[in-house]
């Protein structure tokens, strides 16, 4: 019996194609059309443009730079090329990446699609998962809160080895990074109140899944206790917000988070403020002499950011912006908004969740966020150095190069409250960051 | 620069295809080497360098084998005797190429392993370990596991006189580098591609199932390998699994990789379809093996073949007597699984298909339930590659062993790994995976679908090429599960 080769099977079964020759032009022809018109459309759009530049042919650029990149490099050849090496790699990423945002393809179909997908299937995307009653959730978020323990050994060591040649390996233990900074502060005889903001899920997950009702209580990534125990017998302060929203929810129902943005309602935030600084009353005592600060209500409406992140048409309904009522803190006697003042006693470090109501840029309102608050509910001023995103690490350093540049942000203080989303827990890069 | 990307289907593509019909046929060859290493170099431009040294390394080693070094001729040199002496040379040659290959792989492949085992060790020991800084992480070079059994291939089979060598440098660089399968594959031995390298058709017939072949491959990948995939990752990525959840997302794993994979070769074959190429079958509907030695005729057929060609039979295959064909089996097996990565897992995964072969082969090929209704050794044969799968997904051999103990309700599930239901049993996932489930077990697979092409097929393959692009605008990165391998 005739053994045939794979290749000769493979021949065969291809060369055996029924197809009539006239559809076999058409599907040849239809198909390059396809992949060829995508690109030509493209090109004849930059083309009209005010720029003028067509962006596909801008890669020939990163050559000269990666041999620019070689020749400035410190080293011998093999570091210059590695150099060069990963200059061309970001290059082409960056590339690969404005390509995909620019593309006339993803404009026109991505929106719509997405809208479709929601709408219909109830699907989000890389960034966000659609819960009940059209909730938004983000789902680094939902990670946290559903994957495993954040201070599993093996998970740690994962995570530590994850970096190479191009991008340095995370820090991921985030006790030694608190206990660290608590040490360098109780050495200028500073208290750390350590502040993670439980994700909305975790407080929410009724909202998320049917298999929780609202009377369930948080739910937190299984390290979360572990990690409260040992940063209490290291000696830091934390004050975990869980249970004040939890006890808000279960007094009157009200969600303690946006509908379809990552922070929380102003209400969960000022209700956190207050009972924040009633612990501050207790641990801390205060020389300053207080000032007085007032409120105002004032109404905003804005698209969450949630909302923003599904990448949808432009006037969708499916999720329509949000109205708030925020608390505008300003001071009594000159009416001047709230501003941070670098001579307070307390010092914040926060994220998106102490800018939120406060950082007119992100939509919200302002002299609102959680410093505002903060200031009203102890009567006292506050400084504050906010910056959304990266909460594991972006504050401290902010912090430690303030210092560096000889502006002692630290002078004077009694205590620095460091705020950050737990989601940072599981996800954060924790450095280590000596104070100068 | 991945298959099921903007970037790829309407940049790279149209352009390869434009330049390469473009040139003389004489030209072809170096315009589709030129463009394989723009596409290989895409990823990490320092691995062309790498991919370049190997491919002069085994084109050399080739010229001694075949004993035609230094000499020139017009003709095409012969192939050597089958069974026939070999010069020192010639077996040196052989070994150059083979260690070469083989050290390539090893080190950026398997250094970090080696160094973390070893840590591992001493550690346990209470010595202390290595801890090499990060500067000494090796990355690993995108398809490096599938052009070196591809360059080996080319050497061996050389020298037991079963190829015929290639003198033109750039022929031998296009066989290597060829950008259809230089990432995933399929490995193509050299004497299945050897006498295309020296002539093929392009015809009409052959670029339109080409294009039959990309649509499918296509739409597999972001239909359903991607939706599949999703519910994977959810279970896998959560802290516990009930009974049910961990059923779903192994099978869906299952669904995920098959998929994933298949999807890679159809798209792999198509695109050399268009080159004028005809690169053999992958996969052969492996989920309808009943048993494990039908499955590995049925899965990734190209390595399946190559490891009993290259190791099982050089190893003596069934020829030593029954003990050494069942190590012989179980070794090959435990390479094959470290093959895919530098990983304890892999080698437990490729021990558990090792055992079950010797198993069966025990058993004289069949499987322990060969008396049973068909159905069913179809369905235990699914669940025994399911339960292999699991050491194959998971992060580590715990994980595993966590994920082993959900799948028999051993285990506690965490409040917040009961979230993952709110994801997995959406109507939009059962969807898909139960569609890949029918089109698992009863549908026709690719090459038979693509046989006879009908207008209404040919609509229907484009109208699924266009959806699936049209759902790839909201996927911003679309890996393949190979090309981690």
């Amino acid at each position: 019996m005739e053994t045939l080769s794979r290749e000769d099977i493979a021949k065969r079964e291809i060369g055996n194609t029924d197809i009539s020759s006239r559809l076999a032009r058409a599907m040849t022809l239809g198909f390059l059309f396809l992949i060829g018109a995508v690109p030509v459309a493209q090109m004849a759009l930059e083309l009209s443009s005010e720029q003028g530049r067509v962006h596909s042919l801008t890669i020939f650029k990163a050559i000269p730079e990666a041999a620019d990149a070689f020749l400035t490099a410190q080293g011998g050849p093999y570091r210059k090329t590695l150099q060069a090496n990963a200059r061309l790699l970001q290059r082409i990423r960056d590339y690969e990446s404005e390509m995909d945002s620019t593309s006339l393809l993803t404009r026109t179909l991505l929106g719509r699609c997405q809208l479709l997908l929601s709408r219909y299937l109830g699907q989000g995307n890389e960034k966000a998962y659609l819960g009940r009653r059209d909730w938004l959730f983000f789902r680094p978020d939902v990670d946290h809160v559903m994957g495993p323990p954040f201070l599993d050994a093996a998970r740690l060591r994962r995570r530590s080895l994850t970096g190479n040649e191009f991008t340095p390996s995370p820090q991921p233990d985030p006790r030694q990074a608190i206990i660290d900074f608590h040490r360098q502060l109780r050495a200028r005889g500073i208290t750390l109140v350590v502040v993670p903001t439980p994700t909305k899920v975790s407080l929410h997950p009724d909202l998320f899944s049917p298999r929780f009702t609202i009377e369930s209580p948080p739910v937190e990534n299984e390290s979360t206790a572990t990690l409260l125990h040992d940063l209490e017998a290291a000696g830091v302060r934390v004050f975990d917000p869980s249970a004040v929203l939890r006890e808000a929810i279960a007094f009157n129902g009200m969600p303690q988070y946006l509908k379809t943005d990552t922070h929380w309602t102003p209400s969960a935030m000022e209700h956190t403020a207050a009972r924040l600084a009633d612990s501050l009353r207790a641990w801390v005592g205060f020389s300053q002499a207080g000032r007085t600060y007032i409120r105002t209500p004032v109404r905003v409406t804005q698209t969450g950011d949630i909302a923003v992140m599904m990448k949808l048409p432009a006037g969708q309904t499916l999720f329509p912006p949000e109205s708030v009522s925020i608390m505008q803190v300003s001071e009594e006697r000159s009416g001047a908004p709230w501003r941070a003042v670098n001579t307070a006693e307390i010092l914040l470090l926060g994220d998106s969740f102490s800018n939120i109501y406060s950082l007119g840029t992100m939509g919200w309102g302002q002299s609102g966020g959680f410093a505002e608050q903060l200031s009203y509910y102890l009567q006292q001023p506050v400084y504050a150095i906010v910056q959304n995103d990266a909460g594991a690490h972006a504050t401290r350093q902010a912090l430690a190069a303030r210092l560096t540049r000889g502006d002692d942000v630290l002078a004077g203080k009694r205590v620095v409250i460091w705020q950050f989303a737990s989601r940072e827990l599981s996800l954060g890069d924790w450095k280590i960051i000596p104070l100068p | 620069m991945v298959f099921s990307s903007h970037i790829f289907l309407f940049y790279f593509l149209p352009l390869a295809l434009l330049l390469y019909f473009a040139v003389p046929n004489r030209g072809k060859h170096a315009m589709l080497t030129l463009t394989s290493y723009l596409f290989y170099g895409w990823a990490n431009p320092l691995f062309v360098v790498l991919m370049l040294i190997s491919t002069l390394i085994d084109y050399l080693c080739g010229l001694v084998i075949s004993g035609q070094l230094g000499k020139g001729s017009s003709g095409p040199p012969g192939t050597l005797e089958k069974g026939g002496p070999r010069t020192s040379r010639q077996k040196a040659a052989v070994v150059l190429s083979i260690c070469s290959n083989l050290a390539l792989l090893g080190f950026f492949k398997y250094f970090n392993f080696a160094t973390e085992s070893y840590d591992a060790v001493v550690a346990a020991l209470g010595l202390p370990g290595l801890d090499l800084d990060l500067a000494f992480r090796v990355t690993l070079p995108l398809g490096i596991s599938f052009y070196t059994f591809q360059s080996m291939s080319y050497s061996i089979d050389l020298y037991r006189g079963d190829a015929r060598a290639i003198r033109n440098f750039v022929d031998f660089a296009c066989y290597v580098s060829m950008f259809p399968q230089l990432v995933a594959g399929p490995i193509i031995r050299f004497q299945e591609i050897a006498d295309q390298l020296t002539f093929r058709t392009h015809t009409f017939e052959k670029f339109a199932r080409g294009v039959a072949f990309l649509c499918m491959g296509l739409a597999k990948k972001i239909l359903l390998a991607n939706t599949c995939g999703k519910v994977a990752d959810v279970v896998f990525g959560a802290a516990g699994a009930s009974t049910l959840d961990a059923w779903y997302g192994i099978v869906a794993y299952a669904f995920q990789i098959y998929y994933d994979f298949s999807a890679y070769s159809d798209m792999a074959i198509g695109l050399g379809l268009m080159l004028g190429f005809v690169f053999p079958k992958n996969f052969d509907s492996p989920y309808r093996s009943q048993s494990i030695t039908e499955f590995w005729r049925r899965w990734h057929i190209s390595l399946s073949t190559w490891l009993r060609d290259y190791l099982y039979i050089p190893l003596g295959g069934n020829r030593k007597g029954a003990r050494r064909t069942y190590v012989n089996l179980a070794l090959v097996m435990i390479l094959g699984g470290l093959w895919h990565g530098a990983a304890w897992t892999f080698l437990i995964w490729g021990a558990i298909h090792g055992v079950m072969l010797a198993l069966e082969r025990l058993g004289g090929k069949t499987s322990l339930y060969s008396g049973w209704p068909k159905p069913l050794r179809i369905a235990l044969t699914f669940a025994i590659v399911c339960l292999a799968w699991v050491f194959f997904r998971a992060d580590d051999i715990p994980h595993a062993l966590r994920y082993l103990s959900a799948l028999f309700g051993l285990s506690q599930v965490p409040d917040g790994a009961r979230m993952a239901g709110a994801i997995i049993y959406q109507p939009y996932y059962l969807a898909g995976f139960s569609l890949a489930g029918l089109l698992a077990w009863f549908g026709r697979p690719t090459w038979d679908f693509t046989r006879r092409i009908t207008p209404a097929k040919a609509a229907l393959m484009l109208g699924l090429f266009v959806l699936s692009v049209v759902l790839l605008t909201t996927q911003s990165f679309n890996p393949f599960i190979y090309f981690i391998f």
